[in-house]
């Protein structure tokens, strides 16, 4: 560190404290003036001494006062390491947040219920021959389409979540316990029969979902996860109607987002968001 | 050099604020002593310099004696739990690396009969098919319970001047299965090893009780094996192995899948319920008890209709290391050193008597020596108490005999009590091991000597001026 590093920590302490730092300097201007006018005046010292006397123990009281403030401007920032926002890396705030993050996940993500209905079409298919001068081949083939229909035609939804004790304070992050209810009311509006495949996404940033149950129509249905979701299929006949249940209880943190991730007609669509605060 | 004076202050702000008050107020002790003298320019600055001599003096005194405590410190840091990635990867290599047991996969698969359509010249002839065979996966989530039952006993090993956290885990793995098609299929069960792991011990694979051994395959950290199972079979297999470890152990479910009916326990021998940390990624436990005898913790992870693919295990604590005590009251040693010698000199300016330099760096020597005794026998003899109470005996003694002569009956008790304070109280804080204790205690000495010095200057400045206040 040379002058120039000194200069510029004056400055920007100066800065970031100017009434403080006029205060010291008017101190210190007044000192010097009211010390070297008794030692040369009243004492009779020589300009030079007194002049070097006089700085010396302006300067002494400054840097007194200086370090005074160093010391207690790094009291703060030792405390402030320690019980700072858990924003701040190592704090026990900070701690307890990664902690969280890393047992239950970060901010909660629900997308909705996709619904996917596909009818099978019987397609005839060239097959190219291996000879080009050859005539063409054909053959039989069955191919699913999907049908365009907004399947999903009523949601009533219920999530409480309950804040985990002793994270939320101020200045540190929100944990919260997440159960969750969707109802779901489903539709084949095709006059075909169709296979549907129904895709539950899971939050990315869970680490943990439990008691899950998933009922059709008050019957509980078998599931598998694939691609991030849970996925079920059924047979629908034309206009058949289906409601649809899913519970289960999961962690997040800060946020909690439902999310219809395609435009399309929402209709008889009702979400209760609940917090409980026992805890805090 | 102005360089590690500021780094000094980042680093110990309080003692250096001492110091440099202290030297401050030793120089102008120094100077005004031969005010008596002033008048010409020369004896003046003769003044002067004396003056920042004697400021100087004490401040290289006391760097000499913390450079000697420091270098105390790092002798028996090199020599006493000095913990490096090179001596853990070794100890790694040869007791064995962190135990990671991934769940037990099964993959159905059954050969079916299909009619191939055989391409056509004309399309608007009748399609003509023939029959092929093909292996068919049959997607279905097979495991339908778990019981776990892991036994962890923990085993320190020592390399290098260090101990690292080993242990040795018994595993016992019970997994429900079942086909849940309506196909008979040829099941895939795979069990992984623990990737790299030095040993593993009387493994035993069941599958509805009998002995499997001979059917097995074994691959890089991968054991496999094939069975026919009829439609909705359900079969019992049972997975069993000693093995090592170290540092952590978790179980992980790898795919996202529908856990039902899932418990893990694991039981660790001789680490309590307070001391329970976990790996990163690492779910808690849902139920945490002491063990019997109170010296360990059973864990359990009981999970049903779940989705998670977060581990569950522990992660164990660094060991209590060879001469942690005494390393860590030897690391607090220059600071206190600085503190003591500060509160010393600055007792006895206040008191209006001159620093005597002689006595100051005896003490110093007497007081590092406290410290470097421990650091010498607690090895061998008596331990860190046993060590702890000779030094400190030692010190107070020849304190003792070094200020005896002092005229003043009150200042020799101060000086004493100062003493006494920072031979035996000030180094149990290092046993302090709460970063949260450790400051609190620091700031409230911290306040403790404010009042101290405020105090004695207000009583210093209330008394008889003592006759014989000369060096």
């Amino acid at each position: 560190m040379n002058m120039t590093n000194i200069a510029n920590l004056l400055h920007n302490w100066i800065l970031a404290e100017p009434i403080a730092s006029l205060w010291l300097g008017i101190v210190a201007v007044s000192l010097f003036g009211v010390t070297f006018a008794h030692l040369t005046k009243e004492t009779g010292l020589p300009w030079g001494r007194g002049f070097l006397v006089t700085l010396a123990q302006t300067l002494t009281v400054v840097s007194l006062i200086g370090t005074c403030y160093f010391l207690l401007n790094s009291g703060f920032k030792t405390f402030s390491q320690i019980y700072g926002s858990f924003t701040t890396g190592g704090s026990v705030s900070n701690r307890a947040w990664q902690q969280w993050r890393n047992m239950y996940g970060g901010g909660y993500d629900q997308k909705d219920l996709e619904v996917v209905q596909f009818v099978t079409v019987e397609s005839q298919e060239v097959v190219p021959p291996s000879d080009p001068s050859a005539a063409p081949l054909y053959r039989n083939v069955k191919v699913e389409q999907p049908v365009q229909q907004n399947s999903i035609i009523g949601f009533r939804g219920n999530v409480e979540l309950t804040a985990a004790g002793g994270y939320n304070n101020a200045n540190t992050f929100n944990a919260y316990a997440l159960s969750a209810d969707y109802e779901y009311d489903i539709v084949n509006s095709s006059t075909e029969e169709t296979r549907a495949e129904f895709r539950f996404p899971i939050s990315p940033t869970s680490k943990l979902y439990q008691d899950i149950v998933i009922t059709v129509n008050g019957k509980q249905v078998p599931w598998l996860i694939a691609g991030q979701a849970i996925l079920w299929e059924d047979r629908l006949t034309p206009g058949e109607k289906q409601t649809i249940n899913i519970r289960f209880h999961t962690w997040g943190e800060n946020d909690f987002l439902f999310e219809i991730p395609e435009q399309r007609e929402i209709t008889n669509f009702s979400l209760k968001l609940a917090m409980n605060t026992d805890n805090c | 050099m102005l360089d590690r004076i500021i780094n000094w202050f980042s680093v110990e702000p309080a003692v250096s604020v001492l110091m440099i008050a202290t030297a401050i107020v030793l120089f102008g002790s120094a100077f005004r002593a031969y005010q008596e003298t002033a008048g010409d320019f020369w004896p003046w600055l003769r003044r002067v310099i004396e003056a920042t001599i004697s400021a100087a003096l004490f401040i290289g005194l006391l760097w000499a004696f913390r450079a000697i405590l420091n270098d105390n410190v790092n002798t028996f840091y090199s020599t006493h739990g000095s913990v490096s990635d090179i001596s853990r990867t070794s100890a790694w290599s040869i007791w064995g690396r962190p135990h990671t047991q991934v769940e037990l996969t099964v993959s159905h698969s059954h050969e079916v009969e299909v009619k191939e359509e055989i391409p056509r010249e004309d399309p608007t002839q009748p399609p003509l098919y023939r029959t092929v065979t093909q292996q068919q996966e049959v997607p279905q989530n097979s495991i339908v319970g778990f019981a776990g039952n892991v036994n962890m006993r923990l085993s320190e090993r020592t390399k290098g001047y260090a101990l690292y956290s080993g242990y040795i885990l018994d595993v016992a793995l019970n997994y429900d299965i079942v086909n849940d098609s309506p196909f008979k299929t040829d099941a895939m069960l795979t069990f992984p090893l623990s990737a790299g792991q030095t040993l593993f011990e009387n493994f035993v694979v069941e599958m509805d009780d009998h002995d499997i051994s001979s059917d097995l395959r074994f691959a890089t950290d991968k054991v496999s094996w094939m069975v026919k199972m009829k439609p909705h079979q359900q079969s019992k297999v049972v997975i069993t192995y000693s093995s090592r470890g170290m540092d952590y152990f978790y179980y992980q479910i790898p795919v996202q899948r529908e856990i039902k009916n899932f418990v893990l326990t694991l039981n660790i021998d001789r680490l309590p319920v307070s001391m329970l940390n976990y790996p990163d990624g690492v779910i808690t436990p849902t139920q945490i008890q002491p063990s019997e005898d109170g010296r360990g913790s059973i864990l359990t992870w009981k999970l049903d209709r779940a989705i998670t693919v977060a581990g569950m295990g522990v992660a164990l604590p660094q060991p209590q290391q060879p001469g942690a005590q005494v390393l860590r009251v030897l690391v607090i040693s220059p600071y206190a050193l600085s503190l003591l010698a500060a509160m010393l000199a600055l007792t006895m300016l206040i008191w209006g008597m001159q620093v005597r330099f002689m006595d100051l760096a005896l003490l110093s020597a007497v007081y590092s020596m406290q410290f470097l005794l421990m650091a010498g026998i607690s090895d061998y003899f008596f331990g860190f108490w046993g060590a702890l109470i000779l030094g400190a005996a030692l010190t107070l003694f020849l304190s003792f005999l070094l200020f005896r002569k002092l005229p003043s009956k009150p200042l020799r008790t101060i000086i004493y009590i100062l003493v006494a304070f920072f031979t035996v109280i000030y180094p149990l804080s290092g046993l302090l091991t709460e970063l949260t204790q450790q400051n609190a205690f620091n700031m409230l000495m911290q306040v403790g000597l404010i009042l101290y010095i405020t105090g004695l200057s207000l009583y210093a400045s209330g008394r008889k001026p003592e006759t014989n206040n000369a060096a």
